[in-house]
């Protein structure tokens, strides 16, 4: 294998004087993890705390008759034992789908749900109490696929919505003329595809622990993406004020969609530390992550896409049933989300999708990278490649010709303002030899293009209200510290760093001068949490916009101390969205915005100095910051972000509504052993239009990171479900890909500078993932001649395949 | 649950504890000794984030081995690997190379490393990604740790440094 | 969940093995299959948990009297990188080099791999490949007693065989093989290591001008047990290796092994990689 060396991502940009922006930065927690000082949430030492366990169905579906505790309680060393009867309210992330309780009540919806819960002085009393908990279930019939749930039924999932089926969701939205674009193809391709559910896999479990003071205040210490919803819905479930709990998100052992919901565990806990007053620790092995699941939907869709040589795709309908198992989650965004993240990255002049969430008895799905795109992506990329092979037109040319030109208008009226995939595509069909390569390369390798698309987060807040998205606190301390404070949640993606490169480059300080408190509900102003691909964009530009004040603040104390008039601020008492590069297009020729656009006041902060450039004069920054600080005592400032009015006036125009959108291409090279039917990728080819890459060292790790959750996907994932019952809950029958299968790896640049994005920057976390696999396929398909339209592609699903159209071409033959 | 008393020696420091016949030796270390450094990942010896170094460079998973058989030995985790506030090479490779991420996997990778390079000090890229087999990593594709344990082994074989620090 | 009364760590055979003849004893030695299966419920600790790793003379590789023994102490790792292994036994340590982790292969014993049974045991196939056999041995009469029990013999089912409670696996055993012997073993999967094998296949036997002779195959993770695959040995054992034999050994190989469906692959799926592997390794055979 060849040595990895990453291009330059920031190539290609016209010379910026960044000091910290735009520098591989290695993440500034990196040496309390590799000593093991960091302190995740199960390594927190709380004073004596109870122990929970939890009770699990052992059954999918059932009427719960009755829960006896009564020997359980009775039992020394048990402190507390709680049922479905002790919480009365349901929680759920989206207000309206509020529709899971903390432990089951009336009925089982799903093996491994809660039905009762212990705390206990120790692990082992707590282990037998549950075995003490007798509940007297009466089985009933299960549902346990989409099609099922579709049916009319008069004992639904979910008897509450008054509905005879178990259709939680049904979306169903039309562009353009459909008719006219399949009569404008040259080619019209319809295909089943299949996708198995898949796990997030974080490595670590969800864990809990809560602090309760003598007043009855708690602190929740949680595994959690979303620290603000959680807090939102501790107060609901358990009926106290907000101010009386705290969430403290710890560090987090990744997430990757799989800790944005609340979660049952996390209101059994609280629920116990205010009932009794004792601290309280949850940890999950890793089969109890595996019940509890939320992972991505298992989906079973047909998909018709009409092309034409000259105008590209001209229509896509799709018919799409997403299985997302007990409870709603995020179900309803995926359900949209299925459907309209279609709209990039090539124009799509007529489109209709209707999509249908189903309830069925299994763990739910809710959120994963790439949330609802991935799937449709997977089929839209293979339709292409099959209507191109049938043209016999290059595949990769022909997703050049169609990508979305910057600042325009989707059919569903998505504001697209930057791309940067056409250059990122080029320059991979050049530095692959695509050309060389693609449909001529020996049986059982082969080479294969596909492209994607991604918001960098949404919009619209999932509880409307007028707040801003994101705001961050600033704060610079008598020595000169800065303290960013934000309700941010580093998953290990690396947010906190983002945070403080935002505030080091506009306040001219060394990162290590920057210090960041974040995902603490009582310390940190509102984030709604790090999913959807938001953290960048807005918290960043939050962050980078409190910098911004307090330079003012500091250029004016130094101003003072230099007897100079300070510089004219447009307009000092701006809102937030005046400090962004707003409106302004991104322009190559002219440069980006020249260098500092939005803070060029004249001054530069550098080496401890504030130095006005036009005079030749300085003060310490230090003598500023003490200047500064005469005036009220503390040196604070807040920034937000709120997104731009965007999108049309029609029912369900919200959706995949975002201030801006990443781009991706992938190239993947591939070997295939028409023997055993193993599928080894051989290089993955990477273009990832990120806007102006921030830190090209967290860029290149969100990469290499999806490319590895790509693989698992596209070749070995899968929840296995029989009548309900997981079937693989252990890292030992979940198989996810290890240093060995990771294939070789370039990223090639692919820029663009963002109008909005902080910085020009736009996401980097998800948008990469749904590409890697149906480029993954269209290389097998060049390899051995053979579409997979189900996943993951298992050995021997390839063989199967094989099978099939040796038997067809004999048919042919004679 | 009969207990037991025994004696480890982690991390250069001697601690006696008591421990029920059943305990593990990752629950001993991070529940009853505070070495929270090392994970619990699975429970089945598949992520490797419980791994640790005994007696030396021997590498094992703390969730699979029962603390009860375990008296007498030597145990190394991340936590005692810096010596007089210097990192050992494999973390400070690790850090300037990005090979971290959220970090859950980190200890044991870093761990795992340190024994890979004292058995095999100029690995090539196929034995560095054979050897970090044990070790899930779930955030970085694994691309950065490969480079990190390259870096490494030039840093260990290039100053003369020992494996387990100075 | 039943209570561990008593833990034991024995340095002398003598007293393990009265400790077995007193009442149901767990066996723990490396523990990477007993914790999982423990956590997993699928087995419950005995009144007694035994550690064996302190007993004397169980963790020996030796070479002595044309026979190679090697203690049920020994760990896989100690497999993998023991020269005399390499020379006379290099299928073991292919398959060594192919087991779990190294985490786990410094804490799996011989012992205990064979022990649990398992179907898909990755060091079951080389020693059923070297013709091995296992010693076990009890207390009898204020003595040990041992017998010698043939690995193709030992295996009844999933996680069973015919070791009674109170005996203890203390030795493999096998004749060292002749200077032209040659030994090849597959694991499916592209990945080497922690995977529990969908399939596994070992071929052994002597190898002189094109020809094989006193030949052994092994299959795991293809029925109840790890098996011997008696029709392709009958179609390969004195035959010059050419592609006809090599299709139809591939062919014996298939109806040897009789496969279910589970999680990890299909019964078909199963069949047709065994095929494949033995026409592999067959073909690795000539190359060499």
């Amino acid at each position: 294998m060849t040595d990895h060396k990453m291009t330059d991502l920031t190539k290609g940009y016209p010379a910026k004087d960044y000091k910290v922006i735009g520098k591989p930065v290695p993440l500034i927690d990196s040496r309390a993890k590799v000593t093991g000082q960091a302190l995740y949430t199960d390594d927190i030492r709380l004073h004596n705390p109870l122990i929970i366990k939890i009770l699990r169905a052992p059954c999918p579906s059932a009427n719960i008759l009755s829960v006896d505790i009564s020997a359980a309680l009775a039992l020394s060393g048990v402190k507390g034992v709680l049922t479905g009867a002790d919480f009365k309210n349901n929680f759920g992330v989206l207000s309206i789908s509020k529709d899971e309780p903390a432990i089951a009540r009336d009925m089982v919806r799903y093996m491994g749900e809660p039905v009762a819960a212990v705390a206990a002085e120790n692990a082992e009393i707590a282990a037998h109490a549950l075995r003490l908990i007798k509940v007297d279930y009466e089985i009933t019939e299960g549902v346990f696929n989409s099609k099922e749930a579709l049916k009319p039924t008069d004992h639904p999932l979910h008897p509450e919505l008054n509905k005879k089926n178990n259709l939680h969701k049904e979306i169903l939205q039309e562009f353009g003329d459909l008719d006219q674009g399949f009569s404008d193809a040259d080619v019209v391709i319809k295909k089943r595809f299949r996708f198995a559910s898949i796990n997030h896999g974080f490595t670590e479990p969800h864990a809990t622990q809560v602090q309760i003071d003598n007043k009855g205040n708690i602190t929740v210490y949680s595994a959690t993406q979303v620290p603000h919803y959680l807090h939102m819905a501790l107060a609901e479930v358990l009926e106290i004020p907000e101010h009386n709990i705290r969430v403290i998100k710890p560090h987090l052992g990744g997430g990757f969609g799989g800790k944005s919901d609340p979660f049952p565990h996390e209101m059994i806990a609280a629920k116990f530390a205010l009932d009794l007053g004792r601290n309280v620790k949850i940890k999950f092995d890793r089969e109890e992550v595996f019940f509890s699941h939320h992972g991505r939907h298992q989906t079973d869709l047909t998909m018709k896409l009409g092309y034409s040589r000259k105008k590209g795709i001209t229509a896509i309908d799709l018919d799409t049933l997403i299985d997302g198992g007990a409870y709603g989650s995020f179900g309803i965004v995926t359900t949209y989300y299925n459907g309209v993240l279609l709209q990039g990255p090539y124009k799509l002049p007529n489109f209709r999708f209707h999509v249908q969430r189903l309830y069925t008895n299994k763990p739910m799905c809710g959120a994963m990278r790439g949330h609802g795109g991935v799937n449709p992506r997977f089929a839209s990329e293979v339709l292409l490649d099959m209507a191109c092979a049938e043209l016999d037109i290059d595949p990769a040319e022909s997703r050049l010709n169609m990508i979305h030109k910057e600042n325009t208008l989707t059919t569903n009226e998505f504001r697209v303002t930057s791309v940067g995939l056409h250059n990122g595509l080029t320059e991979a069909i050049k530095r692959t030899k695509w050309k060389e390569k693609h449909g001529k390369l020996p049986f059982g390798t082969g080479i294969g293009v596909a492209c994607g698309f991604f918001i960098s987060g949404s919009a619209l807040p999932i509880h409307w209200n007028k707040l801003p998205a994101s705001t961050v606190r600033m704060t610079i301390d008598y020595d000169g510290g800065v303290t960013v404070y934000s309700g941010a949640a580093d998953i290990g993606q690396g947010s906190d760093t983002m945070l403080a490169q935002m505030a080091a480059e506009v306040l001219g300080q060394p990162l290590e001068n920057i210090k960041i408190i974040s995902a603490d509900t009582r310390t940190t102003p509102v984030d709604l949490g790090s999913y959807s691909s938001r953290v960048t964009f807005m918290a960043g530009n939050a962050s980078r916009n409190a910098a911004i004040r307090m330079r003012r603040i500091l250029i004016e104390a130094a101003c003072d101390l230099l007897e100079m008039i300070p510089p004219e601020y447009d307009r000092p008492d701006a809102p937030d969205n005046f400090f962004r590069q707003g409106g302004r297009k991104p322009d190559f020729e002219q440069g980006f915005l020249g260098a500092n656009p939005d803070y060029a006041d004249g001054f530069i902060i550098e080496d401890g100095l504030i130095r006005s450039e036009k005079h030749n004069a300085s003060v310490t920054y230090l003598d500023a910051v003490t200047k500064a600080l005469e005036f009220g005592g503390i040196l604070q400032t807040s920034g937000t972000y709120r997104a731009p009015k965007l999108g049309g006036k029609f029912k369900g125009a919200g959706a995949g509504l975002s201030p801006s959108y990443s781009f991706t291409a992938f190239i993947v090279e591939v070997t295939v052993d028409p023997e055993t039917g193993f599928i080894k990728v051989d290089k993955a080819t990477c273009a990832h239009d990120c806007g102006f890459p921030l830190n090209p060292l967290a860029v290149r790790g969100q990469i290499e990171g999806c490319i590895h959750m790509g693989l698992g996907q596209a070749l070995m994932e899968e929840m296995i479900y029989d009548s309900g019952a997981t079937q693989n809950p252990s890292f030992l029958d979940y198989k996810i890909p290890s240093a060995f299968e990771q294939p070789e790896v370039d990223i090639v640049p692919a820029y663009s500078d963002d109008s909005e994005g902080p910085f020009g920057a736009k996401e980097a976390g998800e948008g990469i993932l749904a590409p890697v696999i149906p480029a993954i396929a269209n290389a097998v398909y060049d390899a051995i001649g053979i579409r997979l339209t189900q996943l993951p592609m298992r050995p021997d699903r390839v063989l199967s395949a094989l099978a099939k159209e040796r038997e067809k071409n004999q048919e042919a033959g004679t | 649950m009969k207990k037991h008393a025994i004696t480890l020696t982690v991390n250069g420091e001697e601690r006696d504890l008591i421990v029920p016949s059943n305990r593990t030796l990752l629950d001993a270390l991070r529940d009853d000794l505070g070495y929270t450094d090392t994970k619990y990942g699975c429970g089945t010896g598949e992520c490797g984030a419980c791994t640790i170094l005994v007696d030396g460079m021997t590498t094992i998973n703390g969730c699979l081995t029962l603390a009860a058989t375990m008296n007498g030995k030597s145990i190394t985790t991340a936590a005692g690997l810096a010596r007089n506030g210097h990192l050992h090479p494999v973390q400070e490779a690790f850090i300037e190379n990005d090979a971290i991420q959220c970090g859950f996997c980190t200890p044991g990778m870093v761990l795992k490393t340190i024994s890979l390079l004292d058995e095999n000090p100029r690995p090539t890229e196929a034995e560095i990604r054979h050897g970090l087999e044990g070790n899930i990593c779930r955030c970085t594709g694994y691309t950065k740790i490969v480079e990190a344990v390259q870096d490494a082994s030039r840093r260990i074989t290039g100053s003369n440094v020992s494996a387990i620090g100075e | 969940m039943s209570e561990i009364e008593r833990y034991i760590a024995p340095n002398q055979l003598d007293d393990a093995l009265e400790a077995l003849a007193g009442g149901p004893v767990t066996i723990v030695a490396g523990a990477t299959d007993l914790t999982p299966q423990i956590t997993g419920g699928k087995r419950v600790y005995k009144a007694t948990l035994m550690n064996i790793q302190h007993i004397e003379g169980l963790n020996a590789v030796t070479k002595k009297d044309g026979k190679i023994r090697i203690g049920s102490l020994v760990t896989v790792s100690e497999i993998r990188g023991n020269p005399m292994l390499k020379k006379h036994g290099g299928i073991l340590c292919q398959a060594a080099n192919h087991f779990a982790s190294e985490q786990i292969r410094n804490a799996a014993t011989i012992g205990g791999n064979i022990c649990n049974a398992s179907p898909a045991g990755d060091m079951i196939i080389p020693f059923l490949v070297l013709g091995a056999a296992v010693e076990l041995a009890r207390w009898q009469d204020d003595r040990i007693e041992t017998r010698s029990v043939p690995l193709d013999e030992f295996f009844t089912g999933p996680g069973r065989s015919v070791a009674r409670d109170d005996e203890l696996l203390t030795a493999v055993i096998f004749d060292v093989p002749p200077e032209n012997s040659i030994g090849f073993f597959r694991k499916s999967g592209p990945r080497p290591a922690l995977e529990i094998s969908t399939v596994s296949i070992g071929i052994g036997g002597d190898f002189s001008d094109g020809t094989l002779k006193n030949v052994r195959v092994a299959f795991g993770a293809v029925g109840p047990t790890a098996l011997r695959g008696k029709l392709t040995e009958a179609a390969l054992e004195g035959k010059t290796l050419n592609q006809d034999v090599i299709q139809a050994a591939a062919l014996a190989a298939r109806q040897d092994v009789s496969p279910i469906d589970d999680i990890r692959a299909t019964k078909w799926y199963r069949t047709h990689l065994i095929g494949v592997f033995t026409e592999e390794l067959l073909n690795n055979v000539c190359q060499n």
